[in-house]
């Protein structure tokens, strides 16, 4: 993700990440690292994307099924998961706030409460999963709901499973990198002058806000 | 030295870059909060025209405060920017080439094609005359 194998800094002082010698500072090493970022990001924004354009063809041609499909979907608890979400990133958003000021208990603070509204999301996740195999609305040949049965609905569940579990995935993944930098932040080793860490791994976690943020209204509502 | 001294110009720009504070993420915080009541308000109410288009554009909102003020993109000059914006093109670009596509497809040629619906508007005693899944051809396909 970056360079931030600190160095044994001079006792008491706060660490600083290696400079390779072709940046001009730290800042502009910094900047390169975040560029990377976004770039990794855009992969993952295209990866969604596939999954986005599978259900905008599918929807378009089985209009009525995806229509009662989704009003399978507890709005309730999709609803509660997007606010513990939202809420999720707002705190990896004050960690990097907290760690440009070096207070790196705060940041951990942060970060902890970020990684429990995680869990909170799997766990509602897990609810509505069991529900939905419970019932038999699962993908293709598995789907054995008899409350609907218009052709194209299997497909709505396919994609269903398809994408949130696909998130599932990320959110998972973001929660080990936020423990990762949580770890580094228990350590003492954020400050102005050294945040990458922090903001990169809050980035991540923004963009599974952000996915998240169409497939609420795609999934549930619409 | 190109290369450094681009370096050493974009160290001097970044020591001018403001950075967001906590009141600016709370606002954020509240804004999306409310945007996601109002999305799921006017989705129950199952809009028939627009329901989806306000719903994506509402997600489009929220999508964007994130990446402008939690992502820090409003503050951060330069290529971040062109990256998400390039990835958003593409995006754009598939979504909308891949239904231009199955819009304008040939009825039978779609997957969810049932012949049981098909030719459509066929007079009687013409059924498979003109090839079975033909129209007339005073009729527009």
């Amino acid at each position: 993700m970056q360079s931030s194998s600190a160095v044994a800094g001079t006792a008491g002082a706060p660490p600083l990440p290696k400079l390779a010698h072709h940046f001009a500072s730290l800042e502009v090493q910094n900047h390169a690292a975040r560029l990377g970022m976004w770039l990794f990001l855009a992969t993952e924004i295209l990866l969604f994307a596939g999954l986005f354009v599978i259900y905008a063809c599918y929807r378009f041609m089985f209009p009525e099924a995806f229509a009662e499909a989704s009003r399978q979907l507890d709005l309730t608890m999709g609803t509660i998961n997007t606010l513990v979400l939202i809420t999720s990133s707002f705190t990896a958003a004050m960690a990097v706030h907290y760690a440009k000021e070096a207070k790196n208990k705060q940041v951990v603070v942060m970060f902890v409460l970020t990684i429990l509204m995680a869990m909170g999301f799997l766990v509602i996740k897990y609810f509505e999963y069991a529900h939905k195999i419970h019932e038999g609305q699962l993908p293709g040949p598995h789907y054995t709901y008899p409350g609907i049965q218009l052709p194209g609905v299997a497909m709505y569940f396919t994609i269903y499973f398809l994408s949130t579990g696909l998130h599932a995935f990320h959110v998972i993944v973001g929660m080990i990198v936020l423990a990762w930098v949580t770890l580094k932040a228990m350590r003492n080793e954020f400050s102005y002058r050294n945040y990458t860490a922090v903001e990169l791994g809050s980035m991540y976690w923004h963009l599974v806000d952000l996915v998240w943020i169409f497939l609420f209204p795609m999934l549930y509502l619409i | 030295m190109s290369v450094a001294n681009e370096s050493f110009r974009e160290d001097r720009e970044m020591r001018d870059e403001h950075h967001s504070g906590p009141g600016k993420y709370v606002i954020i915080w509240g804004a999306l909060m409310v945007l996601t009541v109002v999305t799921v308000v006017t989705g129950r109410m199952h809009l028939p025209d627009w329901g989806l288009a306000l719903a994506l554009v509402i997600a489009s909102i929220k999508g964007s405060l994130v990446a402008l003020y939690f992502m820090h993109l409003a503050e951060h000059q330069g290529a971040s920017r062109i990256v998400f914006v390039t990835s958003m093109l593409f995006v754009a670009l598939m979504l909308a080439f891949t239904l231009f596509d199955l819009g304008t497809r040939f009825r039978p040629a779609r997957p969810n094609f049932n012949s049981a619906n098909w030719p459509v508007e066929t007079a009687a005693g013409q059924g498979g005359r003109y090839g079975g899944g033909l129209q007339p051809p005073d009729t527009h396909p």
